[in-house]
């Protein structure tokens, strides 16, 4: 039987990489592939960008204190929320077809960690392109590929045992008990310890020491016990001598091989569970290809309300129309508005009572509004991208494809700047409240003037390039399903995809840049009409730029046949 | 009317379907009949502009599928076999949906007898999500109907439906044809092809095989006089090897 799910493993592996190989012979897909390693060359291998220049941050003592810390604090997540179900998710041909054959489930367990391991290995090699440093590749590579795997395993691991307390309850937790006994213990260790140094973590944000004193403390029993096992999972991927590394990995592995341990002796329930996990997985890719984005199951009882659409008049609203009403139904457009209300309740309420708690709102209110420039466009994905699966029917549409393209980016990129114009508004307003603050009045009325027009122009330039990707490239970028929905294996994907449409999306700023410049300095116009004009010339350049996009994107809509979506 | 010359559609170097050529004239049912893997569906694709030929020209309504494929999508609609819905929105929205998209001006006219004859009225205020199979089909070809198409493409329509929705989609079929329509209809029902179409296209690896009237296609081969539609499919396609044997 083992040998069996080995040709599945092997053949399914093989077969991926001959598709992907094909694909190479179509002149876009090796166009791009040449200019992404000429572009990963010149920036991170070219002698002259290896040479010298500043240290990298990666490899500094701090982060390498910190990162276990982090993976510590990911850790707890993972157990506190659940690790995601699609850790134990497979797709339905396997389950129709594995489950029912006489596999044992420590077999099923070891195929599907099998499975996962050339996503892993693609995404250790992307890190050591991406974060790369002195050192040895192949160590490197190693280091990595060993805490992928552990944490792939962690996820199984965490996911077996809430899997077992649902399916059995207090037997479940019986059996899980020395796992839940080490969570529990390191959990009441990090929450004494940190209520103990509360005083001392407060005083070091003050003074903007904390990465120091965060360093100070997790170094320091009993702390240091609790991230012990991850500074054991990270030390070979810091270690900067062959020596040091030989050192390190021992115990890394042993700890890999604790984690392979813990997953196979994992719950009986595990057929079970992993059926939920693969049928409510279905459902989410059944809805994602029905209307895509990020897999919200509608309820019928939101059905009940609707939006009139006329049915005369210009024919691609009836898509955006569709569009809005997804956001109403799967509550997204409610949770678009969630933050920037709290963020203005939580403004007036502390008016002129608190400096801090009007920082705190800038600063969340700014943070995300970035946050979002980056991963919105990641998980609000209410447009084409959503709807490739569903090319036949658009095609069928009497729409241009420019018509349907403009239609779809601007579905989500409006709900997005709209949310970022609330934050922008609710930041500008908190700092009205700040007594310190140095941006005058002036300046402040111009960004507010100008935000909706930069916001919206910006995102639908950012909107334009995720969308242009998955058209243009859709076998290489992930279509419908949410980002991130398949754990540490799918980060590769997320990390390249996410650092192309920026590279895109810097490209494409550099003439807003100019414009706005240019109406800022050369038009020595007084300070509001200089902001508010700077920001709203550079809007309407960037919004020009993703139309024109658009335009040429909708030329390759009307060629793009069904099968090259797959 | 539809209209399709010298039709050539290849995938690399493989040949999905070979020069074909028919028209068919408002009021006519065209049955698209062959194996499995004949070319019907890369056909009906092309002839609905969802792919592009290699080679050859698609006219529906006197319009170019390449060259003006808005005035040609305006007068066809296409309903395949497995119905394509949208999970979040009701049956009454996705009749208003494509109203808008065809420019319906009078939908609200259409859609309350359009959902009597499918009969999924009672479901008007239901997400799709919520409709059997048959519902399913039955709102698609709802939607295909709504603007009254001068060109209906059907691609297996009675799947998934119950005796009597395949009754009543007969029924609708024919008078859609009767009131003008031209109608191709790809099937492997031959009792439903031999009911309401009125020529045949066989198709066998990308070639039509025959094309014409069942009187037509028999006259041209003597030996299948009398023989059933499903002999003649059998004997027309190459699949006769039960017939080849005895």
């Amino acid at each position: 039987m083992i040998g069996a799910l080995a040709y599945l493993v092997i053949t399914s592996a093989r077969n991926g990489l001959v598709g992907r190989i094909r694909q190479l012979r179509n002149p876009r897909y090796a166009m791009a592939l040449a200019l992404g390693i000429g572009y990963f060359w010149l920036v991170f291998f070219h002698p002259r960008s290896r040479g010298g220049g500043q240290p990298n941050p990666l490899e500094s003592d701090t982060f390498a204190s910190l990162f276990p810390v982090a993976l510590l604090v990911y850790a707890g997540v993972i157990w506190i929320l659940g690790a995601d179900r699609s850790a134990l998710a497979f797709t339905q041909a396997e389950v129709s077809m594995l489950f029912s054959a006489p596999v044992s489930r420590r077999g099923l367990v070891i195929y599907k960690l099998v499975r996962a391991q050339s996503a892993v290995l693609t995404t250790s090699i992307l890190w050591l392109v991406l974060f790369h440093s002195s050192g040895s590749s192949v160590r490197r590579v190693a280091a990595s590929w060993i805490l992928l795997t552990m944490f792939s395993l962690h996820r199984l691991g965490v996911a077996l045992v809430r899997a077992s307390q649902a399916e059995h309850g207090v037997t479940g937790l019986r059996r899980n008990w020395l796992s839940i006994a080490i969570f529990g213990a390191t959990a009441a260790v990090l929450a004494s310890s940190l209520y103990s140094a509360s005083a001392r973590l407060g005083a070091a944000v003050q003074s903007g020491e904390i990465g120091h004193v965060l360093v100070s403390e997790f170094a320091q029993a009993p702390l240091s016990w609790v991230v012990y096992p991850f500074r054991v999972a990270t030390a070979p991927l810091f270690a900067r001598s062959n020596e040091a590394w030989a050192l390190a990995i021992l115990p890394a592995l042993v700890l890999l091989g604790l984690h392979v341990v813990w997953v196979l002796r994992g719950d009986t329930a595990f057929e079970e569970a992993a059926a939920e996990a693969s049928a409510a997985q279905a459902l989410r890719v059944r809805a994602l290809r029905a209307r895509g984005a990020t897999g919200g199951v509608i309820d019928p009882k939101r059905a009940r309300r609707t939006v009139r659409l006329a049915s005369t008049g210009t024919p691609e609203v009836a898509l955006f129309w569709k569009n809005y009403l997804w956001l109403l139904r799967t509550g997204q457009f409610r949770a678009l508005l969630g933050l920037p209300l709290f963020a203005l309740v939580l403004c007036l309420a502390f008016a002129g009572r608190s400096t801090l708690a009007e920082i705190l709102v800038v600063v969340i209110c700014g943070v995300t509004a970035v946050v979002t420039l980056i991963f919105g466009p990641m998980t609000m994905r209410n447009d084409l991208r959503a709807e490739l699966r569903q090319l036949p029917l658009l095609k069928t549409m009497p729409l241009r494809g420019r018509e349907i393209m403009l239609a779809e980016v601007l579905s989500s990129a409006l709900p997005v700047a709209m949310m970022q114009f609330l934050l922008a508004s609710v930041a500008l307003l908190a700092l009205s409240f700040i007594p310190t603050n140095t941006i005058a009045p002036v300046f402040r009325l111009g960004l507010f003037v100008a935000s909706p027009v930069f916001l919206a122009g910006l995102s639908l330039a950012n909107f334009t390039i995720h969308n242009g990707m998955a058209l243009l490239f859709p076998a290489w970028v992930r279509i419908g399903v949410a980002a991130g929905g398949a754990g540490v294996e799918a980060m590769g994907q997320m990390m390249l995809t996410s650092i192309v449409t920026l590279l895109l999306l810097g490209i494409l700023l550099i003439l807003p840049a100019i414009a706005a410049a240019a109406v800022y300095f050369v038009m020595q116009w007084p300070a509001f009409f200089a902001t508010a004009g700077a920001g709203i010339a550079a809007g309407i350049v960037c919004g020009l730029e993703g139309y024109l996009l658009i335009g040429v994107l909708g030329g390759s809509l009307d060629r793009l046949e069904p099968m090259q979506v797959g | 009317m539809i209209s399709v010359q010298n039709l050539t559609r290849q995938y690399g170097a493989f040949t999905a379907v070979d020069r074909i050529s028919f028209t068919i004239a408002p009021g006519e049912v065209l049955g698209l009949v062959g194996p499995n893997g004949a070319g019907k569906t890369t056909t009906l694709r092309c002839l609905a502009g969802i792919i592009a030929p290699s080679q050859g020209t698609v006219e529906i309504a006197g319009h170019d599928i390449q060259k003006d494929p808005v005035l040609a999508k305006h007068a066809l609609a296409f309903i395949p076999d497995e119905p394509h819905l949208f999970d979040h929105l009701t049956v009454e929205e996705h009749l208003r949906f494509v109203a808008r998209l065809y420019g319906v001006a009078d939908a609200e006219q259409r859609i309350g007898p359009l959902l009597d004859e499918m009969e999924i009225a009672d479901k008007r205020k239901s997400l799709s999500t919520e409709l059997s199979r048959g519902m399913k089909q039955k709102l698609a070809i709802a939607c295909g109907l709504l603007h009254d198409p001068a060109v209906l493409i059907l691609d297996e329509p009675l799947t998934g439906l119950d005796p009597g929705g395949m009754r009543r989609m007969r029924a609708t079929i024919a008078n859609r044809a009767k009131a003008g329509s031209s109608v191709v209809l790809s099937s492997h029902l031959l009792s439903l092809v031999e009911e309401l179409c009125t020529k045949l296209f066989v198709i066998r690896l990308g070639v039509c095989v025959a094309y014409g009237t069942l009187d037509e296609i028999v006259a041209a081969h003597p030996n299948l006089a009398g023989r059933s539609l499903e002999d003649v499919f059998l004997a027309l396609t190459g699949s006769d090897t039960e017939g080849a044997t005895s």
